[in-house]
C-alpha cells in the first residue's frame, strides 16, 4: 500500500492513497462510487485527509466536489466503496450525530434569518444540549475568534450583515463545538474579491492555529494553491491528481496545466 | 326608526347573535388550523400528494355555500339543522387557505437554510419546530386570516340550516323586506371582518419582527 504522505508529489497516488503516513486519517474514501439522477457522479474515488491538513478538492462545476462533502456526513449515500472519519465507518454511524460532530461551512452560508448571530454561532452547542452559560461563554470567545466584536454583533440578524460578515458567523457556528473536521463548500465563492482575500487569509491563520483537518472544495484554482498542504484534482469521478501545491503548479499532467489555465 | 336606532333597540340579541357568530367561525377555523397546518406540513414531506389535496380543497372552495349547506343537511352524523352542519361546512372552506399557506410558507424557505440545518445536525422535529415553523408562521398566519375573513361572511348563511349567527338578521329582513333589520345583521358581520383582519394582520407582523433589520 502506497503511502501518500501531505505534500507528496505524486500523480497517481489518487486510487491508492487511502492511508497517511503512519497516523490514522480523519478522512478516508475508499473506492467510493456514487450515482446521481442516473448519471455515475463518482467512481473509484480515494482519498485521505491526514489530522490538521487542509486537503483541496479542485474540479469543474459539476464534477461531484460538493457530493464527496455530503458524502462524508451523510447528507448522500454512496453506491459503493467505504467512507471512514476518524477511524469509523460513516455508514455505520448515526448521521445525526456524525453531522453534530463535524464543522460545515456552506457557500449559501444558510444562517437562520429569524436567530440572532449569537445563536447562530451557538446552533450546533445547543443541539447537543450544552448549558447556556457555556454556550455563551463560546459564543463569546467564537465572534471574537473571526473578528465580530461580540458587544457590537451578538445581538444583531443576519439580515443586518454585510455578506463578508455572514461568512464570519458561517465559520464561528462551524467552529462552535470544536469539531476536529471541517467540510468547506466554496465558503468564499459568493464574495467580492477584497473581502474574500481578506477571509481566506484570516481563515488560513485559524485554521493552522486551530489544528483543524479541512476537506474544502473550491473552483478557484489560487484560493486551492494558496490554502491547502495537499490538492486532488476530481475529474471523472476520481483524483486525476493529488499533490502539494508546489507540485500541482509543476506538474506535467495535462487536466492540472488545463486547470492552471 | 333608522338602522342605529333598530341595533340599540335588539341590543340583546344582536349581542346574542354576535357570539353564535364567533363560536361558528373561531371552531370552524380552529379545526382548519389543527387539519390543515398538519397537512400542508405533511405536503412538504410528500409532495407527490400536493395536486389531489389541494385539488380537492380547491374543489371545496368553489362549491356555493347556500348549496353545501344544503347538502349536507340529509348526511347522517356531520348534518342535519343546525349549528354542527354549519361548522363542518366553514371548516371545509377554511382548508385551502390554511393548507396552502402552510405548505407555501414553508416550500419559500431559501433552500441554503434547510440544507444548513440538516448539515449541523438538526433532526427532521428539530428544523421544522426551531426553523421551519418560525419562519413560515407569518404566511401560515396569513391564511388563518384569510380562512377566518371568508368565515365570517360565509357563517352569515349558516342562519340558513338554523346555525343561528348575524345571518339570522339578513335573513329576517329579507322576509320583511326591512333593510334595517339586514343591515343589523351585515354591518356587524362586516366589522367582526375587519376587527379581525386587523388583529391578525399584528400578530403576524409581530412573529416576523427579526425582518425588520433586513437590508
Amino acid at each position: 500500500m502506497a503511502n501518500a504522505a501531505p505534500g507528496r508529489p505524486d500523480p497517481e497516488d489518487g486510487a491508492r492513497g487511502t492511508e497517511t503516513g503512519g497516523e490514522d486519517p480523519v478522512v478516508s474514501f475508499r473506492d467510493v462510487g456514487l450515482r446521481l439522477g442516473g448519471r455515475e457522479v463518482l467512481d473509484g474515488l480515494s482519498f485521505a485527509v491526514a489530522p490538521s491538513e487542509t486537503f483541496m478538492l479542485v474540479g469543474r462545476s459539476g464534477a461531484g466536489k460538493t457530493s464527496v462533502l455530503r458524502l462524508v456526513n451523510r447528507l448522500l449515500e454512496p453506491d459503493r466503496g467505504e467512507i471512514r472519519v476518524e477511524g469509523r465507518a460513516v455508514s455505520d454511524r448515526d448521521p445525526i450525530e456524525l453531522r453534530r460532530g463535524i464543522g460545515y461551512v456552506l457557500q449559501g452560508i444558510g444562517l437562520f434569518p429569524h436567530y440572532t448571530v449569537a445563536r447562530n454561532a451557538g446552533l450546533v452547542p445547543r443541539l447537543l444540549g450544552w448549558d447556556e452559560r457555556r454556550i455563551e461563554d463560546r459564543v463569546r470567545e467564537l465572534l471574537e475568534m473571526v473578528g465580530l466584536p461580540p458587544d457590537e454583533f451578538a445581538g444583531r440578524y443576519p439580515g443586518s450583515l454585510s455578506g463578508g460578515q455572514r461568512q464570519r458567523v458561517g465559520v464561528a457556528r462551524a467552529l462552535a463545538a470544536d469539531p476536529p473536521l471541517l467540510l468547506c463548500d466554496e465558503p468564499f465563492g459568493a464574495l467580492d474579491p477584497i473581502t474574500r482575500r481578506e477571509l481566506q487569509d484570516e481563515f488560513r491563520a485559524l485554521s493552522r492555529r486551530l489544528q483543524k483537518s479541512l476537506l474544502f472544495v473550491t473552483h478557484d484554482v489560487r484560493e486551492a494553491l494558496e490554502l491547502g498542504d495537499r490538492i486532488g484534482l476530481l475529474e471523472d469521478g476520481r483524483l486525476a491528481f493529488t499533490g502539494s501545491p508546489d507540485a500541482f503548479r509543476e506538474s506535467g499532467h495535462p487536466l492540472v496545466r488545463a486547470f492552471m489555465g | 326608526m333608522s338602522f342605529l336606532d333598530y341595533l340599540a333597540a335588539n341590543r340583546a340579541e344582536v349581542l346574542q347573535r354576535l357570539g353564535e357568530h364567533l363560536v361558528l367561525v373561531g371552531s370552524s377555523v380552529g379545526l382548519g388550523i389543527l387539519v390543515g397546518v398538519p397537512v400542508g406540513i405533511y405536503l412538504t414531506r410528500h409532495r407527490s400528494y400536493r395536486g389531489p389535496v389541494i385539488g380537492l380543497a380547491n374543489i371545496i372552495q368553489t362549491i356555493p355555500s347556500l348549496a353545501l349547506f344544503g347538502f349536507l343537511i340529509p348526511i347522517p352524523v356531520l348534518g342535519g339543522i343546525g349549528t354542527r352542519t354549519a361548522i363542518v361546512a366553514l371548516f371545509g372552506y377554511s382548508l385551502l387557505p390554511i393548507i396552502r399557506n402552510t405548505y407555501e410558507g414553508i416550500r419559500g424557505i431559501d433552500p441554503s437554510v434547510r440544507d444548513a440545518g440538516r448539515a449541523m445536525g438538526m433532526t427532521d422535529a428539530e428544523l421544522l419546530r426551531r426553523v421551519e415553523l418560525p419562519l413560515a408562521l407569518g404566511v401560515i398566519l396569513g391564511g388563518i386570516r384569510l380562512a377566518a375573513v371568508i368565515g365570517i361572511g360565509i357563517a352569515t348563511i349558516a342562519a340558513a340550516v338554523g346555525a343561528g349567527g348575524l345571518g339570522v338578521f339578513i335573513f329576517r329582513g329579507l322576509s320583511m323586506v326591512d333593510d334595517r333589520v339586514i343591515l343589523a345583521g351585515a354591518v356587524p358581520a362586516a366589522l367582526l371582518a375587519l376587527a379581525v383582519d386587523w388583529g391578525l394582520g399584528r400578530l403576524e407582523r409581530g412573529f416576523s419582527r427579526w425582518r425588520e433589520e433586513e437590508t
